[in-house]
């Protein structure tokens, strides 16, 4: 086969060889023009270009600059649009599964939040069981209290407060450690300090019950106290 | 021999083409081939076509939908049953997250139920036996077993580790660990008849659980959500159902004061060796309960909170606490004061029974005063005569007697207080002094509190309010007040009850620094003698209801109280018994209520904390028995002033209680 290339000597020639079938196969070509061609030459069709004006001469086929530009424009869009769909493909999977994995995060934290839900509601429980008067009663047995028996009021009108029974008295609120301190003579002058404290005590002057530590041996942190006395709230 | 014509061109043509279509035999002829693939296209082309007009038009949700079943994922949402808390917020009644071991008995036996018994019953807790019951199959259908409900989380754990331990985990198909809800009440046994309990299914049985079960109860939501092999689908639907959480009661009660009520009534119950003691307390301007307690005794002799609450469901008569509502009749109806002299005869007798006073005294005028502090019949008695069968009863009926208090409390007794129509034989001597009429320990401290609270009778209250899952309270409309007495007659009442606290029957009421007004009543019980027949028994087998009824500070009532002690057996008056109970209680129940004490004592020396049984009676005014007036009169030699009370053979003789 020989190409003709003499006429149009400034347009690139580009050969483009015909996939030869492997033997005994047929071409495409051949296969269409089966019966009707016997010399293995490439017959003209009726009706089709010619191999000059479509610049293709047997195997070869002649692509213009604008042809070639065109079809560079062209695959290189295609392969772009291929880039594309491929990296939204990855973005899609990796957004996928951020979501996934966000999602068993938020399912581990509801399954968390349950679980401490749970566990708020159990010490809750056991609060409250703590907080109970038998439970109380039961503590205070333990450290060596025992119930008053004679109570002991602050009077909260002056001239001077009236102190019923020798004890120990104090401002409600004040812990037990302090009460201890807290010890008023039992004349009815009081201290300077106590009968500040007192002062203070009197405008919120609450009853208060006088709990005693019968066995100072008890290891308790009121053990060797002879008496405290334990503000109650008002409710 | 014909010769055969050549065939023109296009004959030929057609001829060939007739060819390509012709049938073969050939197998080598690449035409059946094309022929069967074409027509297996053909065949598989119209079954997709039709599945896909199925799909597309006729079906068209079905895979979604299946596929939507297959991925949807419901959690259940619990609705926690309310709390019960106390006025102060205390939790009485609670309801926490549990689990409940369910057995599939059908799936067990393909495994060995008897090894998967012996792996649940030390985890579980429960006899292997009981497991057992569960988990071994009924019949060859049975797929349901209960083994255990209210079981903790720890106990879920360990459950749940042993399906992931590889050689135990066959035993296991077939256990199942389902959320349930547990009932727990922090405080134990505190206030168990007011609080109630409910069944396993959460549904109260009794108490204050069984009255508001309805609005406790909540109603439970779901989460309804895609999910797969990993969790939650996040762009999956997801749809919440939100529980409805029950509504919290607020009791108006104080725990603190219905602990130390409840430990002094079983100590002062075992002490005397009583059937059982009441005790109500109220906040007399409110009606608001403070605590409501109730003790049996049991059949070991100590004393234990029932499952029912005895100042409702039970009546009984009360005696001389009842002379409160004769007294302010009088002074109402008479315009009696204080001060008024009554003559009162030695003794009255009244449809075959004879009624006298402890001790007995000849006819005299006593002041109204020193009648309801001394608590004499006769005296009492004469009043009613004067006011009539009417009056009596019209004034009992306007304190809230034989009427229900307004708790719509479940069980509850009205109590019978007897029309004058239905009066007969010594009704009239016995009804004016509390005998023959039939009271709760909650409608007394309502009469109690109708006098504190300046002769306006108002009902008493146990709910405060409802409280919303948020924190917000609703509260519950409260009854209007209605005005029994006058506030003249009131405060005279006040002075009366006041007296018999300082210088009557009730001097073992008393409270250091503050001014008790209150009444005692000692009231002969009736009971079923072994005959059949109900009666009040002799002098020797005679039981006793003793109570007192009153409030403090006398002068602005804060504290309203009703102690009543059931067939009490050591020591069996009012005075000795119930009153030392108010003041025991009283004290503690003040200091609470951050009351600050007025005044020294003015109602004696005795200090009435002192143990109960170490209180000694009062022999003049405490001795119950009438038999012991009678001798008393003998040797006073008053033959004959006291006669001995005839006992009636159709109905218990009503002839006054053993506290004057």
């Amino acid at each position: 086969m020989t190409a003709a290339v003499g006429r149009r000597s400034s347009t690139t020639v580009k050969a483009k060889a015909a996939k030869a079938p492997p033997s005994g196969g047929r071409s495409r070509g051949q296969r269409g023009q089966r019966g009707r061609r016997s010399d293995g030459q490439t017959a003209r069709q009726p009706g089709r270009r010619t191999s000059e004006s479509a610049g293709q001469f047997g195997g070869l086929r002649l692509f213009s600059r604008s042809e070639l530009r065109a079809r560079a424009r062209l695959r290189g869009g295609l392969a772009a649009l291929c880039l594309l769909i491929v990296g939204g493909f990855f973005s899609i999977a990796f957004v996928q599964a951020q979501l996934v994995a966000g999602q068993q995060d938020l399912d581990q934290m509801r399954s968390q939040l349950d679980e401490i839900k749970k566990e708020r509601a159990q010490l809750a429980q056991e609060v409250d069981q703590a907080s109970a008067p038998e439970a109380i009663v039961a503590r205070a047995h333990e450290l060596g209290m025992v119930r008053a028996t004679e109570p002991i009021y602050l009077a909260a009108v002056s001239p001077a407060p009236k102190i019923l029974t020798p004890a120990f008295v104090a401002p409600a609120d004040d812990r037990a450690e302090d009460l201890v301190a807290a010890q008023v003579s039992p004349q009815p002058s009081m201290s300077s300090a106590n009968a500040a404290k007192s002062d203070e005590a009197k405008d919120e002057a609450k009853p208060v019950v006088v709990l005693t530590v019968d066995d100072p041996s008890t290891a308790s942190p009121l053990a060797g106290s002879t008496a405290v006395v334990v503000g109650l709230s008002d409710g | 021999m014909t010769r055969r014509q050549p065939l023109s061109r296009d004959e030929r043509r057609r001829a060939d083409r007739r060819k390509v279509f012709r049938r073969t035999t050939d197998p080598t002829d690449p035409r059946s081939r094309l022929f069967a693939v074409l027509l297996m296209f053909f065949v598989f082309g119209g079954v997709l076509a039709a599945q896909l007009v199925k799909l597309q038009a006729v079906r068209p949700n079905i895979y979604i939908e299946e596929g939507a079943k297959q991925r949807a994922r419901v959690e259940p949402l619990a609705a926690y049953r309310g709390q019960i808390v106390d006025r102060n917020g205390f939790v009485l009644a609670s309801s926490s997250a549990s689990y409940q071991v369910i057995a599939n008995p059908k799936m067990l036996a393909e495994e060995d139920p008897y090894r998967t018994a012996d792996l649940l019953a030390p985890i579980l807790k429960l006899p292997v036996e009981d497991v057992l019951e569960a988990v071994l199959p009924a019949n060859d259908a049975d797929q349901y077993g209960l083994v255990a409900r209210s079981v903790d989380q720890e106990t879920a754990l360990k459950l749940e580790s042993l399906s992931h331990d590889d050689e135990l985990d066959d035993f296991m198909i077939g256990i199942f660990i389902e959320p349930d809800e547990k009932r727990t009440y922090p405080a134990g046994e505190l206030g168990k008849p007011l609080v109630g309990r409910v069944d396993p299914d959460e549904v109260g049985i009794f108490g204050v659980e069984k009255q508001f079960d309805d609005v406790m109860t909540g109603v439970a939501g779901f989460e309804q959500f895609e999910g797969g092999r990993f969790g939650s689908i996040s762009s999956g639907e997801w749809r919440t159902n939100p529980a409805i959480a029950g509504l919290d009661v607020v009791l108006t009660i104080d725990h603190r004061i219905q602990f130390v009520v409840e430990e002094a009534l079983k100590a002062h119950c075992e002490e005397v060796d009583a059937n059982g003691a009441t005790a109500v307390l109220t906040e007399p301007g409110t009606g608001n309960v403070l605590a409501m307690a109730s003790v049996v005794e049991g059949e070991d002799g100590a004393c234990f909170v029932p499952n029912y609450n005895k100042a409702l469901v039970e009546w009984f008569e009360p005696g001389s606490v009842l002379k409160t509502v004769t007294a302010a009749a009088a002074i109402e109806e008479l315009g009696y004061t204080p001060d008024t002299m009554i003559e009162v005869p030695p003794s009255i007798s009244i449809g075959g029974a004879t009624f006298a006073d402890d001790p007995t005294h000849p006819a005299a005028p006593f002041p109204l005063s020193q009648i309801l502090s001394r608590s004499m019949n006769v005296g009492t008695i004469t009043l009613a005569q004067r006011l009539g069968a009417g009056e009596v009863y019209n004034y009992q009926r306007r304190f809230g007697l034989g009427q229900p208090t307004g708790l719509d409390w479940p069980g509850e007794t009205s109590g019978r207080v007897k029309e004058p129509n239905e009066w007969w034989g010594s009704d009239a001597g016995s009804i004016p002094i509390g005998q023959g009429i039939a009271v709760t320990a909650t409608q007394l401290v309502a009469l109690y509190n109708s006098i504190a609270n300046d002769g306006h009778y108002r009902s008493v209250r146990l709910v405060e309010g409802l409280r919303t899952s948020d924190g917000s309270t609703i509260p519950l409309e409260v009854p209007p007040s209605k005005a029994v007495v006058s506030e003249q007659t009131a405060e005279y009442v006040t002075q009366l009850l006041a007296g018999v606290v300082n210088e009557g029957t009730g001097r073992s009421a008393s409270i250091d620094g503050y001014q008790v007004a209150g009444k005692t009543g000692t009231a002969w019980k009736v009971f079923d003698n072994g005959s059949g027949q109900h009666t009040y028994g002799t002098y020797l087998d005679r039981r006793y209801v003793v109570t007192f009824a009153g409030f403090v500070p006398s002068e602005n009532p804060a504290l309203s109280m009703v102690i009543v002690v059931d067939e009490p057996k050591t020591a069996t008056t009012a005075s000795a018994v119930a009153a030392p109970i108010f003041a025991e209680v009283g004290l503690y129940a003040l200091q609470i209520l951050g009351i600050a004490p007025q005044q020294p004592n003015t109602g004696g020396s005795e200090r009435v904390r002192a143990p109960t049984a170490g209180v000694e009676a009062m022999p003049p005014l405490e001795e119950p028995a009438q038999e012991t007036a009678q001798e008393t009169a003998e040797d006073q030699g008053l033959n004959g002033a006291a006669a001995t009370a005839g006992a009636s053979t159709e109905k218990p003789s009503s002839d006054g209680t053993d506290e004057p």
